[in-house]
């Protein structure tokens, strides 16, 4: 296994001294070749968990910290700052929401790609670099690399930033990649195209990838197995195809429930009522309870514990459907 | 529900909207010397649209289709280049002030962005009192129940006037943002993809909240999304936008049986690839410098020597237009 999380709970401190339980025993593996889908609202915990496998929190913001990180036999969340950024970029790489924020304005296309072989490759000529940096173009879907090794980012389309983005982290050809909401702010045959890349990607060179998303119709397109976050805790793990079709988990069906559908009749999709809770203001029993529409007093009391289903899913409520 | 026998509230014919194109100083003084025309993108080109009282238009397009420049003009943010617009018995691009300001009250806009649409530096009072200042509509005894009012129809307390945007979430700023557009009592409310910087849940509660006030006020709404799912759910009557030309306008009941321009097939396409799994869609191609041809040439399969000339918007049954040569072909 080349990613094994087991049990990880983690506090953060925020900028006014309280305590935010941002993880609580979060658990899952990733092999090559195999892609992970992380699917939840904004405030559910699934960019921490991406941020906290890069190394990318501040070390003075963690108040708390259990379980284990397991990446080549390593613990992640322990490592040594030097130790992470050898790892980081040629073992494990990101790939960032934002392009616009995440590249800098004022580097050419080749420099922007190029600066990760230069910072972990010690004494590359820059004939090496470039033609890394053309090759790692190429496999994100640049047609014609050469033309835009110049280019800045302003001058580049949303989608070709979207693939430079891809190329950053993929120039180093890393065994784990994570991407966090990588193809939101594409049109939808974009995204279908560049989804269908990263799947090719991922199948062929053995990579293994988490694809962070709150969109589901994305997961399902991409992903093979998907993980439900919900403040901070995965609600349910399994086979993509079986949580989406039978999801066992209240959370998981409501979710479902508010994506506006193509093919089905025409009606407004259906919110969840209430709001996700805030990290220090969690409901005591199971996060979901006080939005759960089948909870019981039992659930308002205690967190509940992982139970597998038969369809192999694993889930996090007493009262699962479809049991 | 197309109501033929009611007047418009909003009615927009040939309406074009040229951007130059930028070029280096040189070579714009060289056109300007020799009096060519600078050279430009035609963001939107002779588009005709009514909104009737009531009713949802669903506009759909990807980016650089026009539709944000639409919203746009018809606010008033960009002057058109052509075309004419009536809006409640009234001149919309009047150059009159005055008339202006009378249609932007009867006119609002939500916006895209929750975050870059809210002033920082504003508390939620001052931002929606603003409108209420511009406008003068109402004395200023009435605007502090208003507020309140405002506020609690978009499901805020009123102790919200007191923050600022900074502590409300995406979700919350987009009901303050729906509020404020609200606040003036429109008829005609402008959402440009209100929703496609919220996450999946929050996107339903703001739809849902939007389509409850629609039907509370009586509003009409004219729809702005790059998503098929939502549009579809959503609106009444459909028009899809492709490089500033309307190639299809149709009922939404309809759209996935009867859809017929290429363009909006492969937005369904794309779309069922998504949402369920569906079928391939070839790669979209860019924005158009002028041209007289149809756009769609390139991703046609149904391409014809007659499409090198440009299809207008033609009646395929009542209530279905579309703008090409050979719908039955394809």
């Amino acid at each position: 296994m080349l990613l094994q999380i087991a049990d990880v709970s983690l506090t953060l401190r925020s900028s006014d001294g309280r305590c935010l339980p941002v993880l609580e025993q979060v658990s899952l593996d990733l092999d090559c070749g195999q892609c992970l889908g992380v699917a939840g609202e904004s405030g559910s915990g699934k960019s921490v968990l991406a941020l906290g496998l890069m190394g990318l929190l501040p070390r003075s913001s963690i108040a708390a910290l259990e379980g284990t990180m397991i990446f080549q036999g390593r613990d992640l969340m322990r490592l040594a700052e030097a130790e992470r950024r050898s790892l980081r970029g040629q073992a494990l790489a990101m790939v960032f929401q934002e392009p616009m924020s995440a590249m800098n304005p004022l580097l050419t296309l080749e420099e922007q790609v190029g600066e990760t072989v230069a910072a972990h490759v010690a004494g590359v000529s820059s004939s090496e670099i470039r033609r890394r940096v053309v090759q790692a173009l190429k496999r994100s879907g640049f047609a014609e690399p050469e033309r835009f090794l110049a280019s800045y980012p302003h001058q580049l389309s949303g989608g070709m930033r979207q693939r430079a983005m891809l190329a950053m982290a993929l120039v180093l050809e890393p065994q784990l990649i994570i991407a966090d909401e990588p193809t939101t702010a594409l049109d939808a045959a974009l995204q279908v195209q560049l989804l269908k890349e990263l799947r090719a990607l991922v199948r062929e060179q053995r990579h293994a990838m988490m694809f962070i998303s709150h969109d589901l119709g994305v997961i399902r397109s991409i992903a093979d197995r998907l993980a439900v976050m919900y403040a901070g805790v995965i609600v349910e793990l399994g086979d993509v195809a079986t949580v989406l079709e039978r999801p066992a988990h209240p959370y998981t069906s409501a979710l479902i429930r508010s994506m506006p559908r193509l093919v089905q009749e025409r009606r407004l999709p259906q919110p969840i009522p209430g709001h996700l809770p805030h990290p220090d203001r969690k409901p005591a029993g199971c996060v979901f309870s006080d939005r759960c529409p089948r909870a019981q007093d039992l659930c308002r009391r205690e967190r509940p514990s992982v139970s597998t289903l038969a369809g192999g899913q694993q889930v996090r409520c007493r009262f699962p459907e479809h049991d | 529900m197309t109501e033929s026998n009611r007047a418009p509230i909003l009615s927009v014919s040939g309406l074009c909207k040229r951007f130059p194109l930028e070029r280096g100083l040189l070579r714009s003084l060289t056109d300007w010397w020799r009096g060519n025309e600078p050279e430009s993108v035609e963001a939107l080109s002779q588009v005709d649209l009514q909104v009737f009282p009531q009713e949802t238009v669903g506009i759909l397009g990807e980016s650089g289709s026009g539709k944000s420049t639409l919203a746009r003009v018809l606010m008033g943010l960009y002057a058109p280049d052509a075309g004419r617009a009536t809006f409640l018995e009234r001149d919309l691009f009047a150059s009159d002030p005055l008339i202006r300001l009378q249609n932007l009250r009867q006119m609002q806009m939500v916006f895209q962005d929750p975050f870059g649409s809210l002033d920082p530096r504003m508390t939620v009072r001052a931002l929606l009192e603003e409108p209420l200042r511009v406008h003068r509509t109402f004395p200023r005894r009435e605007w502090a129940d208003r507020l309140v009012r405002g506020l609690a129809e978009v499901g805020l307390e009123p102790e919200a006037l007191d923050r600022y945007p900074a502590e409300f979430s995406g979700g919350q700023r987009q009901r303050i943002g729906i509020c404020r557009a609200l606040i003036l009592d429109p008829s005609l409310l402008i959402a440009d993809e209100a929703v496609s910087a919220l996450d999946v849940s929050v996107q339903a509660q703001i739809l849902e909240l939007l389509f409850r006030l629609k039907s509370v006020r009586q509003l009409s709404l004219l729809f702005i999304s790059h998503d098929v799912a939502v549009v579809r759910q959503l609106a009444d009557r459909i028009l899809v936008l492709y490089q500033g030309r309307l190639v299809e306008s149709l009922p939404a009941d309809c759209l996935l049986q009867d859809a017929t321009h290429p363009y909006t097939r492969r937005l369904l396409g794309a779309a069922l690839e998504l949402r369920e799994a569906g079928q391939a869609v070839p790669e979209a191609a860019g924005m158009a410098v002028k041209d007289d041809g149809c756009p769609c040439r390139s991703l046609c399969r149904a391409f014809q020597p007659v499409c090198e000339r440009r299809p207008v918007l033609e009646e395929l049954h009542p209530g279905h237009r579309v703008a090409c040569w050979r719908p039955t072909s394809l």
